[in-house]
């Protein structure tokens, strides 16, 4: 089939994250022939895996995902929260291995926020002073510079103002001075954590005591202003060449500030809501198509909800192992009812991209959750309406995407139920199997960590 | 490399490049007009509602030259987590004053004078705003003297006002002090006038009413040079670091042992263990602390006298 416009692939993860969008991403931009990966959510702490034919590795983290495949460039939109200094370490990490001068292939929306050392100290301030109750951040600071941003939203640092030198100072002196209260008390609460955490909180406060700490960061970021790196939107449809273009998405839609549980959520819109908002504004031609990531399992990096989880009893070849922000990394089966919540609260997919299928074969089939029954003293009611065959029931879950639902739901999630599963002894049983459960058809498979390993369906396969 | 969390890495940089600029503290290029000890009537260490029982500590570091990096290491390693050690050690209000000792003849600062502050974040501005001139005078010499009779002079302890307990200074050094005070330094540096030089000796007679003193020297090599006039001046309140990481333990540990708060030298072992210490520290630590333990009577048990009791439970 001829696609008279070139198409937008628009990739979602629909669970916790690390569902696999650094191969989908590396993978469409090889088939459609696509010049551009732009990111349109999320910040500087992802971590998406692409290992290429040829056996290079490399973890993209604000470099697109596609950006093995030699021209391919990489557009951070205004809704990625940035942070220079770490794209420079990429962009070193990536040029030292792989060779060339990424960075001449990286644009950077003028009206990205930008993360501060500040908002950065703090995040890692809160994360320590809460000791074992971690929520899953990475300690880069994505959420403290959202959160600041929307009570200051005059006073954000975006990266369009890091080339005004005077400006930019100004900015960072009043944040600051507006943040250094609260690192304060986080680093007292730190404190009464022992020796270390002391000294750890010392060392992060003491950012926020001495003048040089903005000179030497301005001085920093600088190469990456006279790459000519910061530009305006309109780049979008020059960029694009014409030719298909992928929305590389970050997180996942169960991660999202307001679908995902409470407080185990990220300050990010994880659905393809932005993404189709990029496009419509600045590729009109393009025709977008919503591609929602799952594995062949559950997985989830550090506390939550998950109700399938479990041990799959063979080792899952992850790059994305523990790191000591997130915490472990965390298996299960496969939630259909998950799935069905994500793909209703994010607007819907047009096709699926299931991920990790060799997984199935490894150990002879697989067991996935069709439904839940509920846990001694508790009732599903909540969960209804993305129960299977419950189609038309209410939605009960009153005032769903406030903060205090969403924690209501991730409670729930923890305690009230019990997956029902179901074997599937085939990877072509599964993915029938989940076609049928959620309604969606699977436009991708892999069964390995290569572009070699991926199977395209007659959806993707011109 | 793990998880690729380049932010991280980049933030590292930023901490760890201010570390090892020395940059964490000590970035003034003079004197701090707040640490000025000319004119200061009085630095008072005082109790309040959130620290009823405070006990005043001073720490004053010679930050001449050849001393200047353990300032740094005090800052960037030890301090933050020294007011959590003491309170570990059930020490529960401990202010700490923080002085910077130079050379009242060479140097154009040579004393600097913080105020007594009970959290670690204070005592951090503190250290940021001194000075490390870095010159000393290379005679063997440094004004310890002038630090000592400002402890003396111009300090008032809630502690000792109140409760009659003495506070407790811990003096960095590898030199001599000066034999006598002159007066006309007196005046210079703190404003003073006084009819006559002061002996060092009476200065530290003074200053023992209401501080407990102790010398402190970083390590096993620097102490010949320094030993037999601070024996003179101190007696067995001369103590020798083996290694200068130890400082804020060996500090802590003799509070302990002066206080009573522990019965013999042995009790401390496990206290710095809860507090954090790593267990091959720990007996660094307790060998510096062993002869300042023996001379009030609770050091480790003399080889005579464990023969003695071996030979006992011989016989019996």
């Amino acid at each position: 089939m001829r696609h008279s416009r070139p198409r937008a692939f628009v990739v979602c993860d629909l669970g916790f994250g690390d569902a696999g969008k650094g191969l989908v991403t590396d993978a469409l931009v090889r088939r459609s022939g696509a010049r551009l990966v732009v990111r349109y959510n999320g910040g500087a702490q992802a971590g998406h895996n692409v290992v290429t034919p040829e056996g290079h590795h490399h973890t993209f983290a604000q470099l697109g995902a596609g950006s093995f495949t030699p021209g391919v460039r990489t557009f951070l939109s205004r809704h990625v929260v940035a942070h220079p200094t770490g794209l420079l370490h990429e962009a070193r990490r990536f040029d030292g291995v792989h060779g060339g001068q990424v960075l001449s292939r990286v644009g950077i929306s003028r009206g990205a926020r930008v993360i501060t050392p500040f908002h950065q100290a703090l995040n890692r301030l809160r994360e320590r002073s809460r000791g074992e109750g971690r929520h899953g951040s990475c300690g880069i600071g994505v959420g403290e510079t959202v959160h600041d941003g929307l009570l200051h939203p005059e006073a954000m640092l975006t990266a369009g103002v890091l080339a005004d030198g005077v400006q930019a100072r100004a900015l960072l002196t009043a944040t600051r001075d507006r943040l250094r209260d609260e690192a304060q008390r986080l680093a007292e609460a730190c404190g009464a954590q022992g020796l270390e955490a002391a000294r750890f909180a010392a060392a992060e406060l003491s950012l926020f005591s001495h003048p040089g700490v903005i000179d030497r960061w301005m001085s920093q970021v600088q190469p990456l202003v006279e790459a000519g790196c910061v530009v305006d939107d309109e780049v979008l449809g020059q960029w694009a060449e014409g030719a298909p273009v992928v929305f590389e998405g970050a997180q996942g839609v169960l991660l999202d500030e307001s679908i995902g549980f409470h407080p185990h959520t990220t300050w990010t819109d994880c659905t393809p809501r932005q993404a189709m908002a990029l496009i419509e504004t600045h590729l009109p031609a393009h025709a977008p198509v919503r591609i929602g990531v799952l594995r062949s399992h559950g997985v989830r990096h550090g506390n939550g909800p998950f109700p399938t989880e479990a041990d799959l009893g063979v080792r899952v070849p992850d790059h994305n192992g523990e790191n000591p922000w997130q915490g472990p990394v965390r298996y299960g089966w496969f939630d259909a009812v998950l799935a069905r919540y994500a793909l209703d609260r994010c607007g819907g997919v047009d096709l699926l991209a299931l991920t990790h299928l060799d997984l199935i074969a490894r150990r002879g089939g697989i067991h996935a959750a069709r439904a839940y029954t509920s846990a001694p003293g508790h009732a599903l009611d909540f969960l209804a309406r993305w129960l299977p065959g419950a189609e038309g029931v209410r939605l009960v879950a009153e005032g769903a995407g406030a903060l205090p639902a969403q924690e209501a739901l991730g409670a729930w999630l923890q305690r009230g139920v019990v997956p029902k599963l179901v074997d599937l002894a085939k990877a072509a049983d599964f993915i029938a199997w989940v076609e049928q459960e959620l309604g969606v058809r699977v436009g991708m498979t892999s069964a390995g960590p290569t572009v070699n390993d991926v199977s395209w369906s007659p959806d993707l396969a011109d | 490399m793990g998880y690729g969390n380049y932010s991280y890495e980049a933030h590292r940089d930023l901490v760890e490049d201010r570390k090892s600029t020395g940059q964490v503290a000590f970035t003034e290029q003079r004197l701090h007009p707040l640490m000025d000890p000319h004119g200061v009537r009085v630095r008072e260490s005082r109790d309040s509602p959130d620290h009823p029982e405070t006990l005043s500590l001073v720490f004053a570091l010679d930050v001449t030259g050849s001393m200047g990096h353990i300032p740094r290491l005090l800052s960037q390693e030890h301090l933050p987590g020294f007011m959590k050690l003491l309170y570990d050690c059930g020490v529960p209000d401990p202010q700490l004053l923080f002085m910077a000792v130079g050379d009242a003849v060479s140097d154009q600062a040579p004393l600097q004078v913080g105020q007594f502050e009970s959290t670690g974040e204070l005592i951090d501005q503190w250290l940021t705003r001194t000075w490390l001139e870095g010159r000393g005078g290379g005679t063997n010499e440094e004004s310890y003297e002038l630090a000592m009779y400002f402890l003396a002079q111009h300090t008032e302890l809630d502690c000792m006002v109140k409760r009659g307990k003495k506070g407790y200074l811990f003096m960095t050094g590898d030199e001599n002090p000066y034999e006598v005070l002159s007066r006309h330094l007196v005046e210079r540096w703190v404003g003073d006038r006084l009819d006559a030089d002061l002996p060092t000796e009476a200065i530290v007679a003074e200053l023992q009413k209401s501080y407990v003193p102790f010398f402190i020297v970083p390590d096993p090599q620097r102490l010949g040079s320094c030993e037999v006039a601070w024996r003179r001046l101190l007696g067995d309140h001369l103590i020798c670091l083996r290694n200068v990481e130890d400082i804020c333990h060996v500090a802590a540990g003799l509070i302990l042992l002066n206080e009573r708060r522990v019965e013999k030298l042995e009790d401390l072992r496990e206290i710095f263990l809860k507090a954090g210490l790593s267990s091959e520290r720990v007996p660094r630590v307790l060998h510096t602390l062993a002869p300042f333990a023996t001379t009030l009577g609770m050091g480790p048990p003399s080889v005579l006298k464990q023969i003695g009791n071996l030979v006992t439970g011989l016989l019996g």
